[in-house]
C-alpha cells in the first residue's frame, strides 16, 4: 500500500517537473546557455498567487491567469533588457551566467522581502486543498491536476514544435540562428515568444508548488537544480529529452528515499549530472 | 568604536582571502566556479573538528586545512577538470549540493543544522588572540601570505598558461599544453587558499554552521571580483573592502538584520547583472571576457 502511494506521489512529481524541464528545454536550446532567471518566473508564479489568492482574495481563475501572466512578462522583461542586449553584443556565457544568477539572487531576495523568508502555503490550510482517494491513495487536487494536464499540455506543446510554423520557426532559431533570420525568420519575435511562454511555464509550476508543498525565495535556486540536471541527462538537443531526463530523476530520487532516507533526496540530480557529464555528456538522447 | 572597525577589517580580509582564491580559477583561468563556498566551508568545517573534538592548535589547523581541503578539491578536481564552460560550473554547483547535504546529514561530525558552537581562538605562545584588536594582526598576515602566493602565481609562466587557458583553451592544447593538468592545479590551489580563509573565519566566529556557506556567498565573491576587476588580484582586495566594508555601514541606519541580509544579497545581485551589461571586467580590469 504505502509503495502505491509512492509511486502515485513519484508519477505526480514527474509530470510536474517534465512540464518545468520542457519549458527549459525551448529555452536552453535557443539562447545556448543554463539561463536560472527561470526559477525566478517560478517563485514569481508562485508568489503572485499567494498574493492575490490568499492575500487579496480573488477569484481562483483570475487570479491564476493574472499570476502566470506576470511570471511570463518578468521572463520576457529579463530577455529583452538583459539577455537581448547580451546576446547583441556576442556576450560569451560566462558572461550570460553571471548576469542571470546575478538576476535570480536579485529576484528572491527582493520577494523575500515582500513576503518573508519562510516557507509559504498559498492555502489557507491543508484541509483547504481539496483530496481524492484513490484505490486507497489520498491525493490533492494539485497532484490529481499535475498526472491529468501535464501529459495534455506536454502533447500540445509537442505538436506546436513539430508540426506548426511557428515550431518550425523555433526549431530554425535552436539549429542557427543567423541562418533562420537570413531565410527571414523573425527571430526577435520568436524569441520574445519562447521567453514569455517559458515564464508562463515556470510560473505554472511555481503555483503548483506553491499549493503542494509551499515555496521559499532563498531557494529558487534548488528547486530549477533537479530541471537542469534533468534536462542534461535527457539530451539537451531533444525536445523529449528533458522529459526522458525527468523520469530517470525522480525514479533516482524515489528510489533514494525508500533505500537511504529523504535527507539524501537533494544530493541525487547531483551525482547522476556529474556521472553523466563524464561518460554521455551530450545526454541521452541525442537529436 | 576602533574595535568595530578591527572587526570590520577581519571580515574584509577574510573575504580577501576567499577572492583572491576565486579570482584565481575565475580571473586568471576564466572557469566560473560557485564551489568557492564549498572549500570555505570545508576549512571551516575541517577547523571546528579539529580543534573541538581532537583539541588541535588553530595554528596547525593553518597547515591542515589546507592541505586537507587540497587533497578533497584534487579529487574533485580530477574529474572536474576535463569540463569547460557551462558545464564546470553546473558541476561545481552539484559539488556545493552534496556539500551541504553531507553537512546537514552527519550529524555526529558536524552537528548537523546545529553545527558547532565554542571553537577556540588563537593563541601564540600563551598569548591569547581573542579580542579583533590583537586577532586582526592575524588576520593581515594571512592576508598578507595569500595576496603574495597570488602574485607569484599570476606573474610566473604558470600564471600565463592559465591566462592563456581563458582565452583559448583549444589553441592552448594544439600547442601541447595538458590544459585538465594546470585546471586542477589551479584549482586545488585555490581550494587550499579559500581553506585558509574558512580557518580565520571558524577561529574567530567560534560558531559554525551549514547556512553559513550556501550559494549566496559564492554570489557575492563573483561580486566581490567582477566590481574589482577580473584577474586583478588588485581588484578582488578592493571589491571585499567596498561590498563588505560599504553594506555595514546598512547597519546603523536602522533596518532589521534581516531585510539587511536581503538587501545587501539584492545589491550584489543587481551589481552582477549591471556591471555584466556596461562594463563586464569590472572597474580594474584590462581583460575582455
Amino acid at each position: 500500500m504505502e509503495y502505491w502511494q509512492l509511486i502515485l506521489y513519484a508519477i505526480s512529481a514527474t509530470m510536474l517537473f517534465s512540464v518545468l524541464a520542457m519549458g527549459f528545454g525551448f529555452i536552453l536550446r535557443s539562447t545556448k546557455f543554463f539561463n536560472i532567471v527561470y526559477g525566478g518566473a517560478f517563485l514569481i508564479g508562485g508568489y503572485m498567487m499567494f498574493l492575490f489568492y490568499r492575500i487579496l482574495s480573488f477569484n481562483f481563475f483570475i487570479a491564476f491567469i493574472l499570476s502566470i501572466l506576470i511570471s511570463g512578462l518578468y521572463f520576457l522583461f529579463s530577455y529583452k533588457f538583459i539577455f537581448s542586449p547580451l546576446l547583441k553584443q556576442k556576450a560569451s556565457n560566462f558572461v550570460l551566467l553571471i548576469a542571470s544568477f546575478g538576476l535570480l539572487t536579485a529576484t528572491s531576495a527582493i520577494i523575500g522581502m515582500f513576503f518573508g523568508n519562510q516557507t509559504t502555503l498559498i492555502a489557507r490550510h491543508l484541509s483547504d486543498i481539496y483530496t481524492v482517494n484513490i484505490f486507497g491513495t489520498v491525493l490533492n487536487i494539485i497532484q490529481i491536476f499535475a498526472i491529468v494536464i501535464s501529459p495534455i499540455l506536454i502533447c500540445i506543446f509537442a505538436f506546436v514544435y513539430f508540426k506548426t510554423r511557428f515550431g518550425r520557426a523555433i526549431r530554425a532559431i535552436e539549429d542557427d540562428k543567423e541562418m533562420a533570420e537570413l531565410v527571414g525568420v523573425p527571430s526577435d519575435k520568436i524569441f520574445l515568444a519562447i521567453f514569455f511562454i517559458g515564464g508562463t511555464l515556470a510560473g505554472l509550476g511555481g503555483i503548483a508548488e506553491g499549493f503542494d508543498v509551499g515555496i521559499m525565495p532563498s531557494s529558487a535556486l534548488f528547486y530549477m537544480l533537479p530541471v537542469i540536471v534533468a534536462t542534461v541527462v535527457g539530451g539537451i538537443k531533444s525536445f523529449w529529452g528533458a522529459i526522458l531526463g525527468t523520469f530517470i530523476l525522480v525514479l533516482a530520487q524515489k528510489l533514494t528515499i525508500i533505500f537511504l532516507g529523504g535527507s539524501w533526496e537533494q544530493a541525487v540530480p547531483f551525482v547522476i549530472l556529474i556521472i553523466m557529464l563524464l561518460f554521455r555528456p551530450e545526454g541521452i538522447l541525442k537529436k | 568604536m576602533i574595535e568595530y572597525i578591527f572587526h570590520i577589517l577581519i571580515i574584509v580580509s577574510i573575504y580577501g582571502i576567499l577572492a583572491l582564491a576565486q579570482n584565481l580559477i575565475m580571473g586568471n583561468t576564466g572557469l566560473l566556479s560557485v564551489a568557492g563556498a564549498a572549500f570555505y566551508g570545508i576549512g571551516a568545517y575541517i577547523t571546528a573538528i579539529f580543534v573541538t573534538k581532537l583539541g588541535f592548535n588553530i595554528m596547525t589547523m593553518l597547515i591542515i586545512a589546507p592541505i586537507i581541503t587540497g587533497f578533497i578539491a584534487l579529487l574533485v578536481g580530477i574529474t572536474f577538470a576535463r569540463f569547460r564552460d557551462d558545464y564546470f560550473m553546473l558541476a561545481t554547483l552539484g559539488f556545493l549540493m552534496i556539500f551541504h547535504t553531507v553537512v546537514r546529514n552527519w550529524e555526529t561530525v558536524t552537528g548537523g543544522s546545529y553545527g558547532i558552537v565554542g571553537i577556540a581562538k588563537p593563541s601564540i605562545f600563551g598569548f591569547s588572540l581573542s579580542s579583533p584588536n590583537t586577532f586582526i594582526y592575524f588576520a593581515i598576515i594571512i592576508l598578507l601570505l595569500a595576496t603574495a602566493i597570488c602574485y607569484f602565481i599570476s606573474r610566473s609562466s604558470f600564471g600565463r598558461v592559465l591566462n592563456s587557458i581563458r582565452e583559448d583553451e583549444d589553441a592552448l592544447k594544439i600547442f601541447g599544453y595538458k590544459t585538465s593538468t594546470y585546471k586542477l592545479i589551479v584549482f586545488v590551489i585555490s581550494a587550499s587558499l579559500a581553506s585558509l580563509g574558512g580557518v580565520l573565519f571558524a577561529s574567530y566566529i567560534t560558531f559554525i554552521d551549514s547556512n553559513l556557506f550556501t550559494i549566496n556567498e559564492s554570489i557575492l565573491l563573483w561580486a566581490i571580483i567582477i566590481l574589482g576587476g577580473i584577474a586583478k588580484n588588485r581588484g578582488a582586495l578592493l571589491g571585499a573592502l567596498f561590498l563588505i566594508a560599504i553594506p555595514e555601514a546598512l547597519r546603523f541606519i536602522g533596518f532589521p538584520n534581516e531585510v539587511a541580509g536581503l538587501m545587501r544579497q539584492c545589491i550584489y545581485g543587481l551589481l552582477l547583472v549591471i556591471f555584466m551589461l556596461y562594463r563586464p571586467k569590472g572597474i580594474l580590469g584590462t581583460y575582455k571576457i
